[in-house]
């Protein structure tokens, strides 16, 4: 008995250079992925254990980082960001007394966003304040210039120096904040005075209770370096 | 007779248990991997279209204590509203409190230099044009830099005052926490005594916080400070800024010599 027919059998497709490409990438793609989690997870897990164990070595760079001040230098001008009234119109009049900055900009700020009890006028504005600390520390009026328009953010007080510093050309201005506020500070700044931004520099004071070299040990501390690195991260999703 | 296409593997022998099982893990794994993405996908739909609800009830968890029916005394502090005056009249004039506990906070330098009014000064003036005698406030003048400070020096006056109620307003988002870290200081007896009355603040409550930046602020803080003093207890004392020593560093730094 004889071998029966032969069957021709159906001609299976050659798979295209291009799909063998694709169907390798998304494999190589996957173990990346899968690589990338755990590598992910496992630096979450070190990262957190040196932020318990080690806090005094590892969390005071997390707070340096977004410190971008400089040593203070003469300028024309020092603006003062809304903000922390205990130390910012101080270190600006401080600034001043010392001739280090020639006038001082303030702005006022949308009274919509201050407390309640600024609102209602029971107790002085964020602006009130302000002039009062510069009066008190011996700035005259005649050193203080308000910029015009009502702040809202950082953004806001970026693009009312940007309008300034226009109308005042070859002058420089020191910005007053806080230490933590500097980068993002910074960044706002250099976005709204793109190629005029070597006129301006940082000055950076400290927060009474959010310690760098501590911040970890006090609840204003974190709320305000964590809280920081969120509005960095919103800042640089949004602009 | 035909060859065997070389883009074909070749079969295992059955129960080998390699490329046989291969032929099935990949649609399973197919599968898996679709029903887990249209997990997160659904996950992600569920909290898109129930957001408001779950941001609402993360605001009202910070929220405890009610506004008060009768009490011995109402502890005020920090930054109020002005609406709050308008109800601690209204209790006085009926009865429903015997006196009013301000706390008042000197530790602010702008507080000592005058350019804001200490908060003595502000219950005293508001209370006043709302009728009420002055003898119905009681000051506790100090330093309070911190929560716990307040709270200490709270223990203090009921430690004095045995058997009094008091009533402690608070910010609605604070509540919780001022309650953790009360009842911490005071310790169950006195702490039985303290209740919380959380003040709305006009520009956010619980229902819309998400949709301000400073409802947001007041949230993220909130519960950043609740945890912080369930994790550690009370703070260390911070150190304070001096401007003077500043300036000082400032006329060394402009002029060297």
């Amino acid at each position: 008995m004889g071998p029966g027919p032969v069957r021709e059998s159906a001609a299976i497709p050659r798979e295209s250079g291009v799909r063998r490409l694709w169907r390798r990438g998304r494999g190589l793609t996957r173990v990346v992925l899968r690589w990338s989690k755990r590598v992910a997870a496992v630096a979450l897990v070190v990262g957190m254990a040196a932020a318990v164990f080690a806090a005094d070595r590892t969390l005071p760079p997390v707070a340096r980082y977004l410190d971008v001040s400089e040593p203070p230098r003469r300028t024309d001008y020092v603006l003062i960001l809304n903000g922390d009234l205990e130390t910012r119109p101080f270190a600006a009049a401080a600034l001043w007394r010392a001739g280090l900055a020639g006038e001082v900009l303030v702005t006022r700020q949308r009274p919509r966003i201050e407390t309640a009890s600024r609102q209602a006028g029971l107790v002085p504005s964020e602006f009130e304040v302000t002039i009062g600390v510069l009066r008190a520390r011996g700035v005259p009026e005649s050193a203080v210039r308000v910029l015009p328009g009502e702040i809202a953010s950082t953004a806001d007080e970026a693009a009312a120096l940007a309008t300034f510093l226009d109308s005042e050309p070859g002058t420089t201005a020191a910005v007053v904040t806080n230490s933590f506020h500097t980068r993002r500070a910074q960044f706002a700044f250099r976005r709204a005075l793109s190629s005029r931004d070597d006129r301006i520099y940082f000055i950076g004071v400290p927060r009474e209770g959010a310690d760098e070299r501590t911040w970890w040990r006090t609840p204003d501390g974190c709320t305000v370096y964590l809280g920081e690195y969120a509005k960095l991260a919103y800042y640089q999703l949004r602009f | 007779m035909t060859t065997p296409d070389s883009n074909v593997p070749p079969l295992s022998p059955a129960g080998s248990g390699g490329e046989a099982l291969n032929c099935t893990a990949g649609p399973v794994r197919g599968w898996w991997r679709r029903t887990r993405w249209r997990r997160r996908l659904a996950v992600a739909v569920l909290l898109l279209v129930f957001h408001a609800p779950l941001l609402r009830a993360v605001g009202g968890f910070l929220v405890v204590g009610d506004a008060p029916a009768a009490t011995d005394a109402v502890v005020l502090g920090g930054d109020s509203d002005p609406s709050v005056f308008d109800d601690l009249a209204r209790m006085v004039r009926r009865g429903d409190t015997r006196e009013v506990l301000v706390f008042d906070d000197r530790s602010s330098r702008l507080v000592r230099l005058g350019i804001v009014p200490a908060p003595e000064t502000v219950a005293r003036r508001e209370m006043a044009a709302r009728g009420v005698a002055p003898g119905a406030i009681t000051v506790l003048t100090g330093e309070y830099p911190t929560a716990w400070a307040g709270a200490r020096r709270l223990r203090g006056w009921m430690e004095s005052h045995p058997e009094s109620r008091v009533v402690v307003v608070a910010d609605q988002f604070g509540s919780r926490g001022s309650r953790h870290l009360t009842r911490r200081v005071l310790g169950p007896d006195l702490a039985a005594r303290v209740s919380w009355w959380p003040r709305p603040d006009p520009r956010f409550d619980p229902s819309n916080w998400w949709r301000s930046r400073q409802g947001v602020v007041a949230v993220g803080g909130a519960y950043v400070a609740l945890t912080h003093a369930y994790l550690f207890g009370e703070p260390p004392e911070a150190e304070r800024w001096d401007p003077d020593r500043y300036e000082s560093q400032l006329r060394s730094h402009a002029n060297p010599e």
